[in-house]
């Protein structure tokens, strides 16, 4: 198509400096976009640092990849979006992981809500608060580390402080469980405070993992901590005779205790984890 | 005189019972070191001792004039590395742009224009933007190593380690490779590895072969060819004396090793003196067993 006539310099100047109104300016951009001397004339009109500018955030807006679902999820509420990237790549909070966690939640949860009144309710909810307690411990296992992050050998060479990636995995991670499990809660409101007394269980055994692995491997702490955590809680049942002793308030305050310890030691001992394989 | 990037001091490493370095000495400033050796000869425990990956048992490290051991020390290390694992892995999950992002980030490029401005750059210098929105887990063998060396490019770093970075490389993709790598080495520091001869002669003006956990040679391409200087020649048939023989295109024998009386010896090759080489020191090697 041949163009039949060109825009004045006034107009050119006008649109190069924002100050045509809408209509003209879509009119102009139409027009330009068959006419390659208004384009060369609109050039001079430009400052060419704006031109820069304005083509990087072109490039930016139409380049920019869109990002996964979780991804997403955690810039909607709010995160940045390199910490976004960061957790994206959390094995422990992929998509599957995710669901697989809430499924195996809400069905233990669900399950102490339809025998409720019967004589399984109780084995029912022990289930529910020893797995609560227990999921975020395994996804700190797989949040970080060598054989589990596929990238480790490269982030490691990398400045970014490991101790921090883990922390800020290990906390997304145990926000997850959290979320899923108070949401597990809401199945069995009946059971008052009992149904979130896995809450305190759960931070201890995660600090607990992360403490343990500033001096082996999180996988490692992770399942000597897990398997910790279920002979204790069916010892302290079958030393006490009652189901629940793992929940009640002597065992709470051991757990407040495993925090403050273990965030002493994390505190302590958390330049080992910027070592990798120099320790 | 500038101290050099890497000096590596009586390096020792073993894995258990196996010795994978045996007090390793050897030092490399700017420009193209090459890693020759057969595999097992223990290039990738020296590449990821360099990368700060690695820590080693006895004998001194040091690194753009810092010790590695140290942990301040390290992270200035890291803040003036790239690095390119010898089998990188990837989230497989992640495109080509999101992965390269994703170290970025590792990096500590924080600013996200910047940072994508940066991945761009990187991905289009490996000849990758038009795969950039592609899945890493849909990107050939080849494609994958080349998003391997765009992450260890970003932030132009001082110090480059690159452990087989031509393995799965198509000639074409070689050729750029060596573009990008050369371009980069007038003023910062290149160590790589490689099983490619054609490689260190195309890139390296200097080459450390490698067997047995420690250094076995030492120099500029030209004395490793020189080391088979008058001794390889062709023949008919594969020769008595001769260490290696094979059989060329055009039917004649290629022979390396001490050549008899009369010989047809013909102009070695970086490749015959790196046969030469570990060829000889294994025949030595069995024949003190």
């Amino acid at each position: 198509m041949t163009t039949t006539w060109h825009a004045d310099e006034t107009l050119l100047a006008g649109y190069a400096d924002g100050a045509i109104d809408d209509a003209r300016a879509s009119s102009l951009e139409a027009h330009l976009l068959a006419c390659a001397p208004c384009r060369a004339a609109l050039s001079t009109h430009a400052d060419p640092a704006a031109l820069t500018r304005m083509w990087a955030e072109v490039t930016e807006g139409v380049d920019a990849p869109r990002p996964g679902v979780i991804e997403r999820a955690l810039r909607a509420v709010g995160v940045p979006d390199h910490a976004a990237r960061l957790l994206s790549a959390t094995p422990s909070l992929r998509l599957s992981w995710l669901i697989a966690e809430a499924i195996a939640l809400g069905q233990s949860a669900g399950h102490a809500n339809v025998v409720h009144g019967g004589p399984r309710e109780d084995v029912a909810m022990f289930g529910f608060l020893v797995l609560a307690a227990l999921l975020p411990v395994l996804g700190v296992a797989f949040a970080y580390g060598p054989g589990v992050d596929p990238a480790y050998e490269m982030g490691i060479a990398a400045p970014m402080r490991s101790g921090r990636l883990l922390l800020i995995r290990a906390v997304a991670v145990l926000g997850a469980s959290i979320l899923f499990a108070g949401l597990g809660a809401l199945a069995v409101p009946w059971r008052g405070w009992e149904a979130v007394a896995w809450l305190l269980p759960s931070l201890g055994l995660t600090l607990a993992t992360l403490a343990l692995s500033t001096a082996i491997r999180p996988r490692v702490a992770a399942s000597a901590v897990a398997t910790g955590w279920v002979v204790f809680a069916i010892a302290l049942q079958m030393g006490s005779g009652d189901r629940f002793a793992a929940f009640r308030s002597g065992a709470q305050l051991v757990f407040v205790t495993v925090i403050v310890v273990s965030a002493w030691v994390l505190a302590r001992r958390r330049e080992t984890f910027e070592e990798g394989a120099f320790r | 005189m500038s101290l050099p990037t890497v000096q590596v001091t009586g390096v020792e490493k073993s894995f258990l019972r196996t010795r994978a370095l045996n007090g390793v000495t050897f030092d490399a400033g700017a420009g193209i070191t090459g890693l020759l050796g057969p595999n097992g000869a223990g290039k990738t425990t020296l590449l990821r001792m360099i990368a700060t990956v690695l820590a080693p048992d006895a004998g001194d490290l040091r690194l753009l004039g810092w010790n590695p051991g140290k942990a301040d020390e390290r992270l200035s290390i890291r803040r003036r590395l790239g690095y390119m694992p010898q089998e990188p892995g990837f989230h497989r999950s992640f495109t080509a742009f999101e992965f390269v992002d994703y170290v970025a980030i590792l990096k500590e490029m924080v600013e996200r224009r910047a940072r994508h401005e940066e991945v761009r750059r990187v991905l289009s210098l490996v000849g990758l933007e038009a795969q950039s929105g592609r899945k890493i887990r849909a990107l050939s063998g080849g494609m994958r190593r080349r998003v391997a060396l765009a992450q260890a490019l970003l932030g132009d770093p001082d110090l480059l380690v690159l452990d087989e970075p031509t393995a799965g490389l198509d000639p074409e993709q070689r050729l750029r490779f060596r573009e990008i790598v050369s371009e980069r080495s007038a003023d910062r520091t290149v160590v790589l590895s490689t099983h490619q001869t054609e490689d260190v002669a195309a890139l390296c003006p200097r080459v450390v072969v490698m067997l047995d956990g420690r250094e076995l040679f030492d120099g500029t391409p030209a004395e490793l060819i020189d080391v088979a200087r008058g001794r390889v020649w062709l023949a008919g048939e594969r020769a008595a004396g001769a260490h290696l023989s094979w059989r060329t295109g055009d039917g004649r024998h290629r022979n390396i090793g001490d050549a008899p009386e009369g010989a047809d010896l013909v102009e070695p090759s970086l490749e015959d003196g790196y046969l030469l080489l570990v060829g000889r020191r294994a025949l030595e090697e069995e024949e003190a067993a």
